[in-house]
């Protein structure tokens, strides 16, 4: 090749320029894509606060940094990683335009997780998940794929009779009569004063019918209560 | 429209409209700056002017896409920046990290040269091309860009899509890594 070569190949018509339509439209997928990425991952992210909230989760951090770690590992993380592959790719993809490239990655990452989370937040107080849930037919079932456990060593039960020494007598979400056996050692998250019908979620185990508790919180009837623990409980009419 | 008073702009904007003249003009402010960019920046590389070459190619060939608002020298070293990046990936000599953690956040920058620095550094540079080429390819073409081609911290952010303070980190680091090169043994 010599030096006049792109000229020549110009001026020779051989090498054709794009139309600025082809820039627009390249310019506009991207957009499309980033607001994509952005709305997939805002509803993703409402999905894990739904969930959080349908399943209880939040429950496990008032029993210490123990409960913290269990409600960590019964996080979505599935859903929760791919919520963070989508604002990675919205984050690249933001970067090709004027000014955002121009400022360190953790500012645009971070504008961007305070978008998806304001966002999620907002869709969560509109209650989407719960009128889809109850509205269209299909996505009940859908949802509930997504059902996330309670621990195994976290079990929920209605006190039938009054806290007493030594321990109580409830009965678990099968109707099953279980005493729940307390020490000196249990801690109670809260209350101690446990009242017939009152909802006790226990950290402890259990053999047969006996729960050794570890720790206790009693779930006031004022609370509003994760669905879960409502749909486990149907046959209890107050709680319905 | 070709006169020497011209904006590049105004004739970046002739040349979406349809006028060829208005681009040979563009092409012989910009090749000789192009090309010494690419000697410097690929210099263990072979067929440079080709690459240089290729850059006004695509530029032409991408021009519609150029928003003459802007800066037309940032845009064509963009389109060259890429070309050559090309090319360092096609020949896979050396590694190219597609993310820098030094694009992460805002680190500081401590160094700081005094004038008289600046001028001994500026006079140093024409004897260590060798070692500035064996400087890692993000090091390299910060410091080409800075000290060869003379564009400041807004332009290399234009130019190569990174955030402004990255710019001095890795400038601070190319400099430290060809002070070690110096050191006597």
């Amino acid at each position: 090749m010599t030096k006049k070569d792109a000229l020549e190949q110009i001026a020779h018509g051989e090498v054709p320029m794009r139309s600025r339509w082809h820039f627009t439209f390249q310019a506009a997928l991207i957009i499309v894509a980033l607001i994509i990425a952005l709305a997939a991952a805002i509803y993703l992210a409402s999905f894990i606060f739904f969930i959080i909230d349908r399943d209880g989760l939040l429950i496990l951090p008032r029993f210490g940094w123990y409960g913290f770690l269990e409600f960590v590992l019964a996080l979505p993380w599935a859903i929760i990683l791919l919520s963070i592959i989508l604002i990675l790719a919205a984050e690249r993809l933001s970067l090709r335009f004027f000014p955002i490239y121009a400022r360190p990655v953790l500012f645009s990452l971070t504008t961007l997780l305070i978008i998806v989370v304001a966002a999620s937040a907002i869709i969560i107080r509109t209650h989407v998940h719960e009128t889809l849930e109850n509205r269209l037919p299909g996505v009940r079932d859908y949802y509930a794929q997504f059902d996330v456990p309670l621990p195994t060593d976290v079990y929920t039960v209605i006190a039938d009779t009054e806290s007493a020494q030594s321990g109580i007598t409830a009965h678990d979400a099968t109707g099953a009569v279980v005493y729940v056996a307390l020490y000196p050692t249990t801690n109670f998250i809260g209350s101690r004063d446990i009242d017939p019908d009152d909802v006790l979620v226990i950290l402890g185990s259990r053999t047969g019918n006996t729960i050794e508790a570890k720790s206790i919180q009693i779930l006031n009837t004022l609370m509003s209560w994760p669905e879960k623990i409502n749909s486990e409980f149907k046959e209890d009419n107050w709680m319905k | 429209m070709t006169g020497e008073t011209v904006p590049d702009e105004q004739l970046a904007r002739a040349v979406q409209q349809g006028d060829k003249n208005a681009f040979v003009e563009l092409y012989r402010r910009y090749q000789p700056k192009i090309l010494g960019y690419g000697r410097r920046f690929l210099y263990r590389y072979e067929d440079i002017e080709d690459a240089a070459q290729e850059v006004f190619i695509k530029a032409y060939s991408n021009l519609q896409g150029y928003n003459a608002n802007r800066k037309f020298s940032s845009w064509i070293y963009r389109v060259a920046h890429n070309t050559f990046i090309d090319i360092i990936r096609k020949k896979g000599r050396e590694p190219l990290s597609i993310l820098d953690f030094d694009t992460f956040i805002n680190l500081p920058v401590r160094e700081k040269m005094s004038t008289e620095e600046k001028i001994a550094f500026k006079m140093d540079l024409a004897k260590a091309e060798e070692r500035i080429a064996r400087l890692p390819a993000k090091y390299r073409e910060v410091f080409v860009l800075y000290y060869y081609e003379e564009k400041n911290y807004q332009e290399i952010a234009e130019i190569l899509h990174i955030p402004t303070s990255t710019i001095g980190v890795r400038l601070l680091r190319a400099r430290t890594l060809l002070k070690k090169e110096t050191k006597p043994v």
